[in-house]
């Protein structure tokens, strides 16, 4: 193997550095820039797999010629145009440096009849790092690198057949750092697929209306084919039980300068996407930046739950937005806030849109319980309420009242909605307040009809006497949590006793009431 | 190292093919396991795709393992792949890395040096064969064995002893005629006369003790690349109860009287004899 020269030019020695104490939170991030490099050289399709310790990553891009491959083993510095390319800080091949003892790049350009083998011995560049690190003086620091790379970075050439064009990775002797990355295929998989700019598969309804809006609006639009141990690889999308409404398209402006493209689909059911995949992703070239969390911020506090009500993505467009370092977020910069701020505006029509529709489905799912009720139990209490037993009475009286409050304040909440199910709603709501009312009015009268029956000999005993008896049981009652209408009723029944001379019973359901009303409560 | 594909090599990879198609006829059509040395441009696993469903690829040279990954993902084999870069030999005495599960269907132990190489610890390639009987066994498993290997063997003696012990064992049973053969094979017969029959006497003694009927073809002697006389040979392998000794003596008699094919350009026909 040929030793390679570096020079001074050819290291920006603080990348490698970073690059050597481990610059990614998550060693995945590490196959993402080989696959980035890949992706940049405009490859048919990009295949990988995993064997033992060792990736290996191939694709059939427009490959490197002499000087590509030299630009390539560069720390640092860059010549990508960051317009046109994923990659562009010249992290590239380095970006492996702690995860695999050796790098080796084998590529090969259309017409030039070469390939070209640069082998990094990563493992004992960590080794000797250090050193430079421990100079006092910075020219120094930069002499001890220099020679560092000089020894343990090699580049030959081979004759190669002209028309062949590829680029091949191998990441050899993967270490503890990069450990998951050769242990869970599956883990990897995933993240592929929720990284790289491949497409959805066609059992994704919206994949055509997505993948439409994209190519027509996003400037540069494409997807790879990416193949895991040659089974292809797709972007994931919410199970299809989630059923999701057609996708909505938004365009993020500057100004009329356009900076981002949103599209969404909203739970047909307007409801939180129970799924891993639900949620606004970042995409810059194709490539995610981030999580779903990454966009959450564009929600405002109380309401960003309902980020995962939607599923789709935010395609950035602005090139002066780029991804930090680790692709984790994007890099603070004012495009970029100015960014946030107008798809802040965006998001701001999401959260109104699912707001309402949160109020709507609130109002529905308590029309449907009470629906429920008024096609069952209650009907057939209200049709014999005179002989309902005191208690059964009262949880009539309960029920009809909380009903009625309920109902009434949908009923307001829905005031300031828009839904087209709205109206359906509201009516009804009033159909049910109607029934509701009516119960309400026979039972106002059942409670005049039970106390006046009572009413003749207790007229003739309520003493002075009487009044005092029931003063602390009465008093008892107003301390319990029950509405008002209760409270009253359970008056008169206390009264009723006390004038039947029947302490023991008003004593028995004093003690007894707590518990049942706490049952009650717990049953509703 | 890698080696050069040479028109030799391709007709007996396509002679092979219809050994495979056969047996995976007879084994009801169901997908054979691969475990061999494809080298790095895994032509045999190319060729015989159609009939395995998983391939574990044994490769210890650097350059040749990182390309045979390469051919992998190039002609999409990387499914049923298992690479190992390891010596194929230490593989089958030690075992590798728990991806490699046994047992396999077809082993394919394309080699480029002799049987009797004295590496570290001796005669490790005659054990390791005999570890790919006792792995096999275990699970009670057939498979269809092809080797290939330098004929030009440099023993030291072995490869005589080993014949005066299947001789004797032939006497034993009474078969004189046979016994005589092989005789006529130690004190006549040219190295590679000795090695069409040694190999095979080997494999039938594992074969027998490890309960399996063998099943042999006539071996295919042809010029290697760099001119190497190679001779390839394909065993089958059944398991049996309860019939160890006539298996033996079943497996010597087919072995003795067997003749040789011969591949020169490409083509593959009966041996007219010859020597080195």
């Amino acid at each position: 193997m040929t030793r390679v020269e570096y020079t001074g030019e050819d290291i920006g020695s603080e990348v490698l550095y970073a690059l050597s104490k481990g610059l990614y939170s998550d060693a995945k991030h590490v196959v993402r820039e080989y696959l980035q490099n890949a992706v940049d050289a405009y490859p048919e399709n990009i295949n990988m797999t995993v064997q033992g310790k060792n990736i290996y990553i191939y694709d059939d891009g427009e490959g490197m010629d002499e000087d590509g491959i030299h630009t390539c083993r560069k720390i640092g510095i860059c010549y990508k145009d960051p317009r046109r390319h994923v990659g562009f800080r010249g992290i590239g091949v380095w970006a492996g440096l702690i995860y695999a003892k050796k790098l080796v790049v084998t590529t090969s350009k259309e017409g030039v009849g070469k390939r070209y083998v640069l082998t990094i011995d990563f493992e004992n560049i960590v080794k000797d790092i250090h050193k430079g690190r421990e100079a006092k003086d910075p020219a120094e620091a930069r002499k001890i690198l220099i020679n560092v790379l000089s020894k343990h970075v090699f580049l030959d050439e081979e004759v190669e057949d002209e028309t062949k064009h590829y680029t091949k990775v191998e990441l050899n002797g993967i270490t503890e750092h990069g450990e998951k990355l050769v242990t869970d295929d599956e883990e990897l998989k995933k993240y592929i697929g929720s990284t790289l700019p491949v497409d959805f598969p066609d059992d994704f309804v919206h994949k055509k209306q997505v993948n439409d809006f994209l190519s027509n609006y996003v400037p540069d639009y494409r997807t790879v084919n990416v193949r895991f141990n040659d089974e292809e690889i797709f972007k994931p999308y919410p199970d299809p039980k989630m059923d999701l409404l057609p996708p909505q398209h938004y365009m993020v402006l500057d100004g009329k300068r356009q900076i981002g493209f949103m599209w969404e689909c909203l739970h047909s059911e307007h409801k939180k996407i129970m799924d891993e995949n639900a949620g606004l992703l970042y995409k810059v070239k194709g490539f995610t930046v981030g999580t779903a969390d990454t966009s959450r911020v564009l929600w405002e506090n109380r309401d960003a739950h309902f980020h995962l009500w939607y599923f789709g993505e935010i395609h950035i467009v602005d090139p002066e937005i780029t991804p930090n370092s680790a692709r984790e977020n994007l890099e603070g910069s004012d495009a970029q806030r100015i960014f946030v701020v107008k798809m802040r505006e965006k998001v701001e029509e999401l959260r109104k849109k699912a707001r309402m529709t949160s109020k709507k489905n609130r109002a529905a799912k308590k029309v449907k319980k009470i629906d429920e009720k008024l096609a069952t139990t209650l009907p057939d209490k209200m049709s014999r309420l005179g002989e309902l037993s005191l208690n059964d009475f009262i949880g009539v009286t309960v029920e009809t009242d909380e009903n009625l409050r309920e109902l009434k304040y949908r009923k307001k909440e829905l005031k300031g909605v828009s839904d087209p199910e709205k109206a359906k709603v509201e009516k009804k709501i009033s159909e049910q307040l109607k029934i509701l009312s009516s119960y309400r009015k026979r039972i106002t009268k059942e409670i005049d009809n039970r106390d006046t029956t009572k009413e003749e000999p207790a007229k003739k005993k309520r003493t002075g006497k009487a009044e005092k008896e029931t003063r602390p049981y009465k008093q008892e009652i107003d301390q319990m949590a029950l509405g008002n209408e209760a409270k009253n009723i359970l008056h008169v029944v206390v009264e009723i006793l006390i004038d039947m001379a029947n302490e023991d019973v008003v004593d028995r359901l004093m003690a007894d009431l707590p518990a049942r009303i706490k049952g009650m409560k717990s049953e509703k | 190292m890698r080696f050069k594909d040479t028109e030799n090599k391709r007709a007996i990879r396509a002679f092979d093919r219809d050994v495979l198609a056969t047996y995976y006829e007879e084994k009801g059509k169901k997908p054979l396991a691969y475990f061999g040395l494809p080298g790095a441009k895994m032509l045999d696993i190319l060729e015989w795709k159609e009939y395995l469903c998983r391939w574990a690829a044994v490769e210890i040279d650097d350059d040749a393992y990182s390309e045979l990954n390469f051919t992998a993902l190039e002609e999409s084999l990387c499914s049923g792949l298992i690479a190992i870069q390891a010596d194929i030999d230490d593989v089958l005495l030690k075992g590798a890395d728990d991806r490699v599960e046994f047992p396999f269907d077809v082993f394919n132990l394309d080699y480029s040096g002799g049987a009797v190489y004295k590496g570290k610890g001796g005669a490790r390639r005659l054990s390791a064969w005999e570890n790919l009987f006792r792995r096999q066994s275990k699970h009670k498993h057939d498979f269809l064995l092809l080797l290939t290997l330098n004929s030009r063997e440099r023993d030291e003696g072995e490869i005589d002893e080993a014949l005066k012990d299947a001789q004797g064992f032939l006497d034993d049973q009474g078969k004189d005629v046979l016994a005589q053969d092989v005789e006529r094979t130690i004190s006549e017969g040219t190295k590679r006369d000795k090695f069409k029959i040694y190999i095979p006497i080997l494999m039938a003694h594992h074969a027998s003790h490890y309960l399996y009927e063998l099943s042999y073809s006539p071996p295919i002697r042809y010029a290697g690349s760099s001119n190497i006389p190679m001779m390839h040979f394909i065993f089958t392998m059944e398991q049996r109860r309860g019939r160890v000794t006539p298996l033996l003596q079943q497996a010597l008699e087919q072995i003795v009287v067997s003749e040789v094919y011969e591949c020169r350009n490409g083509e593959i026909c009966r041996s007219k004899g010859g020597s080195e």
